[in-house]
């Protein structure tokens, strides 16, 4: 600190009787200022000072300007998209960016430069949307995203068209990148070389922490074969749990294992199909006594402890067989099967159990009968909860079967949200004609219904669903005025879900006209 | 013409966020009934609780709803406006209805009247002896008022800035109020600023020491104005408190018209009043100029300004040396797109410029920085900003919540024309021109 500033600090009442110079061209100027008066001659030669190191303001050449980006491939979008996408990074106009960033990606166009600060913060806290939101950053975004710890996602994925070809430095990749970048370059060898991709695998085995290796394992389940058991059974051995259970999910896949076998052992001692002309029946006999061995046949990876019932082991072998196993071992259809959960108390909870493994086999043949009994027997009675599971089997079925799977539940209203949670957007003009058909109905003729089966984010999953032939129908019912003389809470609640609904239909219509 | 105004610039108009967001909701054709607009304005209905009607003057963006907010723009005009700006072909043109042309010949009629008094001057000017004894009477109290300044400016560098109480901003507010018994509420403004430096940085007692330095001087300058040029003279006294009424400055002012670029604006709260400052660039000038809006608590600013656009205008400077504050005398052409580039080629022919205003204005505390090829660089490693010149020199940032991110998106590490508000430590992004060809608002 300079004697100047010390001066000001301690006061001109401690200094001496001559005042601290400033070294610079001011003291020209402050010799000429009365030394009687000290204060003030001190003040106005600070008062120059300032001015004067204001008018010599110092600049830098420190600093290391940064590599620019890469010219870009793809061309930005319209400025006026720029200003759509902008709004859709808020809730809950959120539903409507998936739609928005398949047009962008489809019409061969990126994001503009101004939206990736907001495009990269939301691919941070959504990382759902990271593998849309990724290949249309262009070369900018993923200059940016360097500079941010956070928002280093964007430049690890692998950006390619063609997403099943290695790409020319994959094996640095796969030595050096990071685990995003090995887990996308193991899961495309794997499509292309099963073997090279295990022998890759089974090369830094050692090397990789327990958590490293839980992750690359599940590459393993693309073309997974028999050739692939030795390798999977030594993990099942591993000193790491997770790698243990992943190993266990992997051998599920390998029908001709031991542990499978084992697997399939117990669970044929607990389920048998009785056939009969008038109610084929499924029974369930439950062991009395189970020992770890037992659990450990079932959960395949080997268990330390265990309290859980006979039930919950049963229900979680059931979910993880191949339901062909049942279709062979008792000469059975699919549906013939699955009608004779009709009169089993357990029924219900069997029918989940059957979702699930149908959804970890691909059981194709299944997924119809299933989620017809799913449909019949538990949405229609009961407001459970829906599972991943389920939501898969229809995204996996033709939308027309899907459609009209779920086209009864429209018959009553407060079954009437499901389709909006199972059936994948966009759905035909013919169901979202009856959906809102039945939508028009509901509150026109319920006024003063609170909409308790109608909570907003189901709601706004309307406009998302729509054919878009029919946004305009959807638009007018959405503009309905509720009746002035009702005067209850709910109504300003039930008039804003419909201008809301309104207003994302509208900026849905927005982004498939100007995207 | 149609209007041209984007979401951008429409939610930079917004009283608050709450405004701006019910004004997004109003957006939809569906709301609006008898939308239309023409070469002078845009218009509309929208139904609320009543049917509210809606009017924007498009040269100056006036908007005036018949609803009863408080807050202007209120939902209703946002809602207008983010309508023409998201749905353009949702509007029309057409014969406004008429309470439109009620308004636009009534808005006409004040704007002639404002120009004549502007022109002549007021009607009645109080007789020159009263002017005389007031002017004479205010001189004297605030003089009195200075002396006493003086003293305690001299007194608190006699004890030292050392002693000054580590919380207490007391001293400097009522070393400000005994300013505004004084009528120098110039002197008032500059102490009340003064009570935030002490110790809120590490250099803050160099920081304090110019400010008292500055305002020491000022207070000498005014004991000696006649010293000084007119003009100068002029901004001394702006400085004490001698404020302008608005004819006076557009009788007295350099009246200046050009294509001005709208660069940029922020706002500012000083104990619940609002400071709205736009900076401008005259194109054809090369001047710059800085317009302010005083405003209460909530209270609207009386004027919109097309941010990111340029008009062609007719602005009056406040008198004084090399002035930089001025109002708009005249807006009537519609707003256009940036066209054309600016600034200055490094850092150095801007800091040029600063000198040179400095040497004929010496308290002036903040400039337009307008720089050509810049490049925003990000130190992740120490957290910090700087905006680099083509030769490679370099000045920090501000420091701000948002950071400068859109403003490093927009760059890439490649050169572009920046506009920013220096304020002698570091530079406030207000826009950048990227490509030559477009402009964006930060």
């Amino acid at each position: 600190m300079d004697t100047f500033v010390t001066t000001a600090i301690v006061g001109t009442g401690q200094a001496n009787e001559a005042l601290p110079e400033t070294h610079t061209a001011i003291d020209t100027l402050a010799a000429q200022l009365p030394v009687e008066q000290k204060e003030r001659s001190f003040l106005l030669t600070a008062g120059a000072l300032a001015i004067y190191k204001q008018a010599s303001s110092l600049v830098s050449s420190a600093q290391t300007l940064p590599e620019v980006a890469a010219p870009e491939t793809m061309p930005a979008c319209l400025s006026r998209n720029a200003q759509l996408l902008i709004g859709l990074f808020q809730p809950p106009y959120t539903i409507l960016l998936p739609e928005a960033l398949e047009r962008l990606r489809s019409s061969g166009h990126r994001i503009p430069d101004e939206v990736l600060p907001q495009c990269l913060a939301y691919g941070t806290t959504n990382s759902e949307h990271r593998s849309q939101l990724a290949p249309l950053l262009g070369e900018r975004g993923r200059w940016l995203s360097q500079f941010k710890p956070t928002w280093k996602w964007a430049s690890r994925y692998l950006v390619d068209e063609h997403a099943t070809i290695l790409p020319a430095e994959a094996e640095t990749l796969w030595q050096e990148g990071t685990l995003e970048q090995r887990q996308e370059i193991l899961s495309r060898l794997r499509t292309q070389d099963p073997a090279q991709a295990r022998t890759w695998l089974e090369q830094v085995w050692k090397q990789e922490k327990a958590d490293v290796r839980a992750t690359l394992l599940t590459c393993l389940e693309s073309g997974i074969s028999d050739a692939d058991q030795d390798f999977i059974e030594q993990a099942l051995n591993d000193r790491g749990e997770s790698v243990r259970l992943a190993a266990a999910r992997l051998l599920l896949h390998i029908p001709t294992s031991p542990s499978v076998q084992r697997l399939l052992a117990r669970a044929d001692s607990m389920l048998d199909f009785k056939k009969s002309s008038l109610q084929n029946k499924l029974l369930i006999t439950l062991p009395k006594q189970i020992d770890l061995d037992w659990k450990n046949d079932i959960a395949i990876a080997k268990l330390k402890q265990d309290k859980l019932s006979s039930e919950y082991w049963f229900h979680k072998a059931i979910g993880r067989i191949s339901p062909q196993h049942w279709e062979s071992r008792f000469d059975v259809a699919p549906a013939t099967f699955i009608d004779a959960l009709n009169p089993n108390e357990m029924g219900k909870a069997l029918i989940v159990d059957l979702i699930k493994a149908a959804y970890r086999h691909h059981t194709s043949n299944w997924y119809q009968p299933l989620l017809g009994w799913y449909i019949q027997h538990v949405l229609s009675t009961s407001l459970q909860p829906i599972g991943k599971a389920a939501r898969e089997l229809f995204a996996a079925l033709a939308p027309a079967d899907a459609e009209e799977i779920l086209t009864p539940l429209l018959e009553d209203r407060e079954k009437s949200q499901h389709p909006l949670l199972l059936l994948p957007a966009p759905w035909s003009a013919s169901f979202s004609d009856k959906y809102l058909t039945m939508f028009k109905t509901y509150i026109t003729t319920n006024p003063n219904d609170h909409y308790s089966f109608w909570d907003s984010t189901l709601l706004f999953q309307l406009a998302i669903c729509l054919d878009p032939s029919k946004l305009d129908f959807a638009l007018e019912i959405a503009s309905t005025e509720l009746p002035e003389d009702d005067t209850h809470w709910s109504r300003q609640r039930r008039q804003n879900q419909l201008h809301s609904l309104a207003t994302l239909i509208h900026i849905r219509k927005r982004i498939l006209t100007e995207i | 013409m149609n209007i041209h105004v984007t979401v951008d610039q429409v939610a930079k108009m917004a009283p608050d966020v709450s405004v701006a967001n019910a004004g997004r909701k109003l957006s939809l054709p569906k709301n609006w009934k008898t939308v239309g607009q023409n070469a002078q304005a845009l218009w509309g209905e929208c139904q609320g609780s009543a049917l509210y009607q809606v009017r924007i003057e498009l040269s100056t963006l006036t908007t005036q709803c018949s609803c009863p907010s408080r807050k202007i723009p209120c939902k209703h005009s946002l809602g207008l406006l983010y309508l023409c700006a998201n749905t353009p072909t949702a509007i029309a043109t057409g014969e406004p209805p008429d309470w439109v042309i009620s308004w636009l010949n009534k808005r006409s009629a004040i704007q002639q009247q404002k120009a004549t008094l502007a022109t002549q001057g007021p009607t009645k000017k109080p007789a020159a002896s009263s002017t005389q004894k007031s002017t004479a009477k205010r001189q004297e109290k605030i003089l009195q008022g200075i002396a006493q300044l003086d003293l305690w400016l001299e007194d608190l560098i006699r004890n030292g800035l050392g002693s000054l109480d580590t919380h207490s901003t007391t001293i400097w507010h009522q070393q400000a109020a005994k300013m505004v018994d004084a009528q120098a509420l110039g002197l008032a403004q500059a102490l009340r600023t003064m009570s935030a430096i002490p110790h809120a940085s590490p250099d803050w007692t160099e920081k304090l020491l110019g400010k008292l330095g500055k305002l020491a001087l000022l207070s000498e300058s005014y004991h000696h104005l006649e010293r000084f040029a007119p003009p100068l003279q002029e901004d001394i006294k702006l400085l004490v408190g001698w404020t302008l009424k608005e004819a006076e400055v557009h009788e007295r002012g350099e009246h200046v018209s050009d294509d001005w670029f709208m660069l940029g604006q922020q706002t500012s709260e000083v104990e619940r009043n609002r400071v709205q400052s736009t900076w401008l660039y005259g194109k054809e000038t090369g001047r710059s100029a800085q317009i302010l809006q005083f405003a209460y608590a909530s209270a609207p600013f009386a004027e919109n300004f097309p941010l990111g656009m340029q008009q062609r205008a007719e602005i009056v400077y406040w008198p004084g040396n090399d002035p930089q504050r001025a109002l708009f005398v005249r807006r009537p052409d519609m707003p256009q797109a940036i066209q054309g580039s600016f600034g200055a080629e490094t850092l150095d022919a801007f800091f040029a410029q600063v000198a040179t205003q400095l040497a004929k204005q010496p308290w002036r505390e903040t400039f337009l920085c307008l720089l050509q090829s810049a490049i925003p660089i990000y130190d992740s490693n120490q957290n910090r900003w700087y905006l680099s010149d083509q030769v490679g020199q370099a000045v920090p940032l501000v420091e701000t919540a948002n950071e400068h991110w859109k403003l490093l998106a927009l760059s890439g590490g490649h050169p572009l024309d920046f506009a920013g508000e220096w304020n002698g430590e570091a530079l406030l992004p207000l826009g950048v021109l990227v490509d030559h060809t477009t402009y964006h608002l930060l």
